[in-house]
């Protein structure tokens, strides 16, 4: 993936954009989204990603963290990024509020394979926080509904209170979405599905699995076991993509921090398909 | 005599699919069809029972009873999965109590006709024993998944540079 | 290529210094500190170690007196040019608070105009390693490219070895083939020159040379000849990348990581290794903040921090990533070994870890993958 196609729009990689705070969406416990604006006019107008990148949020003096974009606003010029409460950078974040001013990079990595899915079923599945990098994804085959098949979305979260974006699954099921949802932990009150997200790739309906694509986020562990599953059901380790984090620092490729075997998750990824990071998936502290 | 339609569900159902002919005969002669309306309680915690099922669609939730905290959803069953195995792999009663959460179709197979059958042709018993200790094992990894609460924000171990 | 070669007396050495620094160039050359033969600015041939030499072996470094009054008479100290490309510290950008929130800049000052005198084949092959990371990427590294862009560089070839060295099982020297400007060899006379750049042609044409003697081009094939002999030091590259990835779980990497003190020297040392971290460093407060790109390490504890926890836990792990990019995945990366065989991460570990034997002992005892069938 040329990186220039994905609309960074620095000629210096270090170079960081002022942007604000224009809103802010309390999601779950400690996750929130924020919608940034990029403040300089000629930014603005040139900054494209596509479905899966990130930016790196920076706070002077603080320092940076990698955000998955989880979409942008109707009229596209403003930015969201759903963020836990994790470190320094996110707890300053949290602190700033409406108005708030710092800097973005981005945007960096490879994008869900979208040309891909194009013609065939998606299967999108999600746990915890990872629904919000597989948003951007699911908004664009929502929004283009000839040109994809069928649409699932298979999500996992902790507890029923900790569903992120629950406020739209009935527009993504009105839309021609199977969302089907899932929680580890059961609280008093809640109706829908206990258990681990892959029980419910078993148990989904799958008409064409050599034509179906998987988008998987979520922790390292949840994503083995869920393309264990839809390689059970038929799946080619070549149409099932993985979202991987690991501690990006550049998000250029130079500083050697997200290394994963050959892999730079930060340039070659954060989407990687299966079948290249098979081998290493399977070795302890790699 | 067993019905036609149970003999094509079961060759439907991932349990016993690839099941001989022989032991999916046999095992349609004690099987039965059997439409559950939804909020239908099939067996209780602490109660002996009867039936081992395979579910066909629908969806059906496990529960345990903890004082102090009531009863507590611990997995829910859609189609495709075995459920109630405890009369077949021990005498003892039911370890959750199972209700059914919407219009839910499954195979009742009786447990003592079941384990007779294994006892009285091995080779069929070793089938689906194999598919029960199969099942298992998935339901097993599962709760493991499950008890390993990925989703739980972690806590640094050390001040995060993020 | 049949270059044209010249002759420069070593009385006349000065003056290549002297053309260099009058055409605006900082020059960079081997000095005498701290007990080893560093890089640093230098205006003058007394600054060169002359008649000095090393004797290196695993976890050792000894400067020795020759018994000539060779000026390049040394192989490779702690040091390379990386410093100068890359440096330990820099600014990549800076942050100040403004009414409206913050102005954020990268640098833009020009960077010196380096000329690296004494580079040997090794070290070209190593900054042409680090030019694909920070140049040839889909990401440019302002700060390496601003750096390279205007360097000259004046080899040397190697006419001796250490024990350390092992350049000729890399295909990396002792000769140097291509990436200088000039090129010396250091004869008992004077050295021997060779332009391999329009830019390095110019110098020579302004140094007072003349043309070489057979015997002067002999001396010096015999003088290059003598640094082959000396190496002896080998290792087996044969599918060094397969060797090592199908090995992760070799028991040789627990034996190493009883001996390995994860003390990141032989990063440091390694002329290709390329990690860093950036840091924000502020004023008192906290209005103008600069971001200083500091070089890092696979071996510290903490690179591979993520989400509340180290991903890379323990010595093993960390030897074995060290190991395994530079020998098996770089080829991955980047299309070529990131190991050049300069033998500096041999010399500089304090517990003298030498990774020929460490691949060596992986080959002896390797795990073959099953076939595909």
């Amino acid at each position: 993936m040329n990186p220039a196609s994905c609309g960074t729009p620095a000629a210096n990689p270090w170079l960081a954009f002022p942007v604000q705070i224009t809103g802010i969406t309390d999601e779950t416990p400690g996750v929130s989204t924020y919608e940034l604006q990029l403040t300089d006019a000629e930014v603005a107008r040139n900054y494209r990603f596509q479905p899966g990148q990130f930016n790196m949020l920076y706070l002077p003096g603080v320092g940076e963290a990698a955000i998955s974009l989880s979409g942008q606003s109707e009229s596209g010029d403003r930015l969201r990024h759903t963020v836990r409460l994790a470190g320094n950078v996110t707890h300053s974040l949290a602190g700033l509020g409406v108005g708030g001013r710092f800097g973005l990079r981005g945007p960096f990595g490879t994008p869900w394979p979208m040309e891909e899915c194009r013609g065939r079923d998606v299967v999108a599945v999600a746990g915890g926080l990872g629904l919000a990098p597989l948003r951007p994804a699911i908004d664009a085959i929502l929004n283009a509904p000839d040109e994809y098949g069928q649409l699932t979305i298979l999500y996992g979260a902790r507890t029923p209170e900790h569903l992120l974006f629950e406020q739209v699954y009935p527009d993504w099921r009105q839309n021609g979405a199977v969302v089907n949802v899932t929680v580890d932990r059961s609280l008093p009150g809640w109706q829908g599905h206990v258990g681990v997200v892959p029980l419910l790739v078993d148990r989904m309906q799958l008409p064409d699995p050599e034509n179906t694509v998987f988008l998987i986020c979520g922790p390292d562990v949840m994503m083995k076991y869920t393309v264990s599953s839809a390689l059970n059901r038929g799946v080619p380790a070549e149409r099932i993509w993985i979202n991987m984090e690991r501690n990006m620092n550049c998000a250029v490729g130079l500083c050697g921090h997200c290394q994963y075997g050959p892999e730079f998750i930060c340039k070659d990824g954060p989407v990687l398909r299966y079948d290249r990071v098979q081998p290493m998936l399977r070795v302890e502290d790699l | 005599m067993a019905q036609p339609d149970v003999m094509q569900r079961l060759r439907e159902i991932p349990f016993s699919a690839r099941l001989p002919e022989k032991a999916l005969t046999d095992l349609a002669a004690i099987a039965e069809i059997r439409s559950v309306p939804g909020g239908a309680r099939l067996f209780r915690e602490g109660e002996p029972h009867c039936c081992i099922y395979l579910l066909i669609s629908g969806s059906i939730v496990l529960e345990m009873h903890v004082p102090g905290r009531g009863k507590v959803q611990i997995l829910t069953i859609g189609p495709g999965d075995v459920l109630g195995w405890s009369p077949v792999v021990s005498d003892t009663v039911m370890t959750a109590t199972a209700t059914t959460l919407e219009d839910t179709e499954l195979i009742e197979i009786q447990a003592g006709a079941l384990l007779q059958l294994c006892e009285s042709d091995r080779e069929v018993g070793y089938f689906l024993m194999q598919q029960m200790a199969a099942a298992l094992s998935r339901r097993l990894v599962a709760t493991r998944l499950q008890l390993l609460d990925l989703f739980a924000e972690t806590t640094p171990q050390q001040p995060s540079p993020l | 290529m049949d270059r044209q070669e010249r002759f420069l007396e070593t009385d006349r050495l000065q003056t290549l210094i002297d053309v260099l620094t009058d055409a605006g160039y900082q020059v960079v050359g081997p000095t005498i500190e701290q007990e080893a033969i560093i890089y640093d600015e230098i205006t003058s041939v007394d600054d060169l170690p002359r008649g000095w030499t090393e004797t290196q072996e695993p976890g050792q470094y000894r400067l020795q007196q020759r018994d000539d009054e060779a000026y390049f008479g040394y192989t490779v100290g702690p040091h390379s040019w990386k410093q100068f490309l890359f440096p330990p510290v820099a600014t990549v950008a800076t942050a100040e608070r403004t009414d409206s929130g913050w102005e954020m800049r990268t640098p833009d000052e020009p960077p010196p105009q380096y000329a690296f005198l004494g580079v040997r084949a090794c070290e070209i092959a190593a900054i042409e390693v680090q030019d694909r990371t920070f140049l040839h990427g889909p990401y440019v590294d302002p700060i390496y490219r601003d750096r390279r862009d205007r360097a000259l560089i004046i080899a040397v070839n190697c006419t001796q070895a250490a024990s350390t060295c092992f350049c000729t099982s890399m295909n990396t020297g002792p000769r140097c083939r291509s990436g200088f400007d000039l090129a010396l060899t250091e004869t008992a006379d004077g050295f021997v020159v060779e332009a391999g750049s329009d830019a390095g042609g110019r110098i020579l044409e302004q140094l007072p040379t003349r043309e070489p003697e057979a015997t002067d081009l002999t001396a010096a094939e015999t003088a290059r000849q003598q640094a082959v002999d000396q190496i002896t030091r080998r290792m087996d590259t044969t599918d060094i990348r397969n060797l090592l990835l199908d090995n992760l779980q070799h028991p040789r990497w627990d034996e190493v990581a009883t001996r390995c003190l994860s003390c990141t020297n032989c990063t440091m040392v390694c002329p290709t290794c390329f990690c860093s971290s950036v840091k924000e460093v502020s004023d008192l407060k906290g209005d103008e903040i600069t971001r200083e790109r500091q070089w890092d390490s696979c071996f510290n504890f903490d690179f591979s921090y993520m989400n509340g926890g180290v991903v890379r836990n323990d010595i093993r792990s960390r030897y074995r990533q060290w190991l395994t990019h530079k020998l098996a995945s770089w080829h991955d990366q980047f299309d070529v070994s990131g190991c050049v065989g300069c033998g500096r991460c041999i010399s500089w570990c304090p517990v003298g870890i030498d990774l020929t034997e460490e691949v060596a002992a992986i080959r002896a005892d390797a795990h073959q993958p099953e076939e595909q069938p």
